[in-house]
């Protein structure tokens, strides 16, 4: 992005070369990509602590929003590439056992405080029908959407 | 009564047809439209599913289908038609192209092309998933045209 920051003054008392320094704007609005290469939002705000860049608020849609830490980054480049499938996003995915059952779709994901180590999902069938806690060690595939190894009733 | 359906051995072609055919990657391919039967050995030997408006139907032989489940049918491949289309980018998220075409031996994919005259071989894929992600260090193969 340009913004002129060769005509740009500087008032430094060790640095001459502005150019090399990355901007704010750089970031913000970036499209951010998870590890199997799916569109998860884009960069709404770059958090900031200590004057270096802590995590990124990832904006999908008008309603989802979620923090990624900076440990989670790959690249931020043309787009910010993540080095994790956040497991948040396993919400919605249709679950099927191991007969090829169809047991519902992920209402929650419970993870191991606020990593993204998954530990269980939740499921449900139907909006009035009991919800399923499905534990991490019963789960086969877990991509595009979710198999057990395991036959359920 | 539901003892004997889990237990029932032979299945008609209602419990197969409408259902929904999935991929080893949990993808729903489409529905099931069509069964396929050899005339002289009278033996099933593939599925016909419906990809949805616009994309062609594809075949699927019995070799490649894992289990007929309750509600769907798990396939044993991944079809690398499938991978037509995908977007491709680099390792810091540059748009390379489109996969055009997917070379594979025995359903393993060896390359893909970007184009008529590029290609990236599988060794330099990181990841294929939703899209396609290459490595840090990847290379283009052109091929020189006669």
């Amino acid at each position: 992005m340009s913004d002129k920051r060769e005509k740009i003054e500087i008032v430094s008392p060790k640095e001459s070369n502005i150019l090399k320094f990355e901007s704010m704007k750089d970031y913000i609005g970036k499209n951010v990509v998870s590890k199997s290469g799916e569109h998860i939002g884009s960069i709404l705000d770059v958090l900031f602590i200590d004057k270096g860049v802590q995590g990124i608020i990832v904006s999908k849609g008008f309603f989802s929003r979620y923090y990624v830490d900076r440990a989670y980054f790959h690249t931020v480049s043309d787009k910010a590439m993540l080095s994790i499938n956040p497991v948040i996003l396993l919400v919605k995915k249709v679950v099927f056992d191991a007969d090829g059952k169809r047991l519902g779709k992920v209402i929650r994901v419970k993870r191991k405080g606020k990593t993204n180590e998954l530990e269980a999902i939740v499921v449900k069938k139907r909006f009035y029908s009991k919800a399923r806690e499905i534990s991490k060690a019963d789960i086969d595939v877990m991509k595009k959407n979710i198999i057990l190894n395991k036959m359920y009733e | 009564m539901n003892k004997m359906v889990a237990e029932r051995k032979i299945i008609t072609s209602d419990d197969i047809l409408g259902k929904d055919a999935v991929d080893p990657d949990g993808q729903i391919l489409g529905v099931i439209t069509k069964l396929h039967i050899e005339k002289d050995s009278k033996k099933m030997v593939g599925i016909t599913i419906d990809e949805g408006f616009m994309k062609p139907n594809l075949f699927v032989g019995l070799d490649y289908i894992k289990n007929f489940g309750v509600d769907s049918v798990f396939l044993s491949k991944i079809p690398t038609e499938k991978y037509i289309g995908l977007k491709v980018f680099d390792s810091k998220g540059k748009l390379i192209g489109h996969v055009k075409k997917v070379v594979s031996k025995r359903h393993k994919v060896t390359a893909i092309e970007i184009s008529k005259d590029k290609r990236v071989s599988a060794s330099d894929i990181q990841e294929i998933g939703i899209n396609v992600i290459l490595k840090e260090k990847y290379k283009i193969e052109e091929k020189t045209s006669k």
